[in-house]
């Protein structure tokens, strides 16, 4: 007696629609993602508490155009901001208030902000 | 006279290889990059070093450097934005708010701005910035 065992011939899969689909993946995911790093900096405008309390430990920190910037009034290269900010805190100053004048850009703005922040000042506030 | 014309049966190109790469282009994407929380490619953020870093909510309120402001990838100005907010009943008020702001506009547009955002219910307003690694 004879079997047929043959087996039968395995078909190649077909390919195609899977490189359709991994195609389109890969381009959603090569315009969508990004390897830029983001952040947040938080804006706490002046009006959101009233301006009352001890004046004498509020920092005013003005900003211009080029991230120029004062602190009371001073003026302070925007890489000491960091220092003096912590000397100030030590001194017992408790609030920053960052003052923007009319030729600063959002830039200048967050990149002082972002500073003024992480000095770790309980509050900063932003007015224009 | 009659030629005989060559057999042009075309073989099917082995593609085995081409998934390979794509595939491992696909999955380098997948694990490098994240996705940006905008959808406007033209905007240029403002570098800082943030306090807050981690996962960025998506940013409904984009601002050109143009002026022009986008809620929800539609126009809209200054003074509809408060009324936008209180009536959008999706958005999550005591959520914190993140603004895309293009870094060159001017500061004070953006302030307005924010000012408009707080009269439309919300509390914490942020800004999105390209973070930068200290000095």
């Amino acid at each position: 007696m004879r079997l047929n065992n043959q087996l039968p011939r395995r078909r190649a899969i077909g390919l195609t629609a899977l490189i359709d689909v991994v195609f389109l993946l890969l381009v959603f995911f090569m315009l969508a993602s990004t390897f830029l790093k983001f952040g947040n900096v938080k804006i706490d405008l002046g009006g959101a508490e009233p301006a009352m309390g001890d004046l004498s430990k509020i920092v005013m920190v003005h900003v211009g155009k080029e991230k120029r910037v004062t602190v009371d009034g001073e003026d302070v290269p925007t890489a000491a901001l960091a220092d003096r900010l912590a000397h100030l805190k030590r001194e017992g100053r408790e609030r920053v208030v960052v003052a923007v004048r009319a030729d600063a850009a959002v830039s200048d703005m967050l990149g002082i902000v972002g500073v003024v922040r992480r000095s770790g000042f309980a509050a900063v506030q932003v007015v224009k | 006279m009659r030629l005989r014309q060559p057999e042009t049966r075309r073989r099917e190109p082995d593609l085995t290889g081409l998934i390979n790469i794509v595939f491992l282009i696909l999955i380098f994407f997948l694990v490098a990059g994240t996705l940006r929380p905008f959808a406007d490619r033209d905007i240029k953020l403002a570098k800082a070093s943030a306090v807050q870093s981690g996962p960025v909510a998506p940013g409904r309120l984009v601002l050109f450097a143009d002026e022009r402001i986008a809620y929800r990838g539609e126009d809209v100005s200054v003074h509809d934005i408060a009324e936008r907010l209180r009536s959008d009943e999706r958005l999550d008020k005591t959520a914190p708010f993140t603004i895309v702001a293009d870094g060159r506009l001017p500061a004070h547009r953006a302030l307005a701005v924010i000012e408009a955002v707080k009269a439309g219910g919300i509390r914490d307003v942020t800004m999105l910035t390209e973070r930068q690694e200290r000095p």
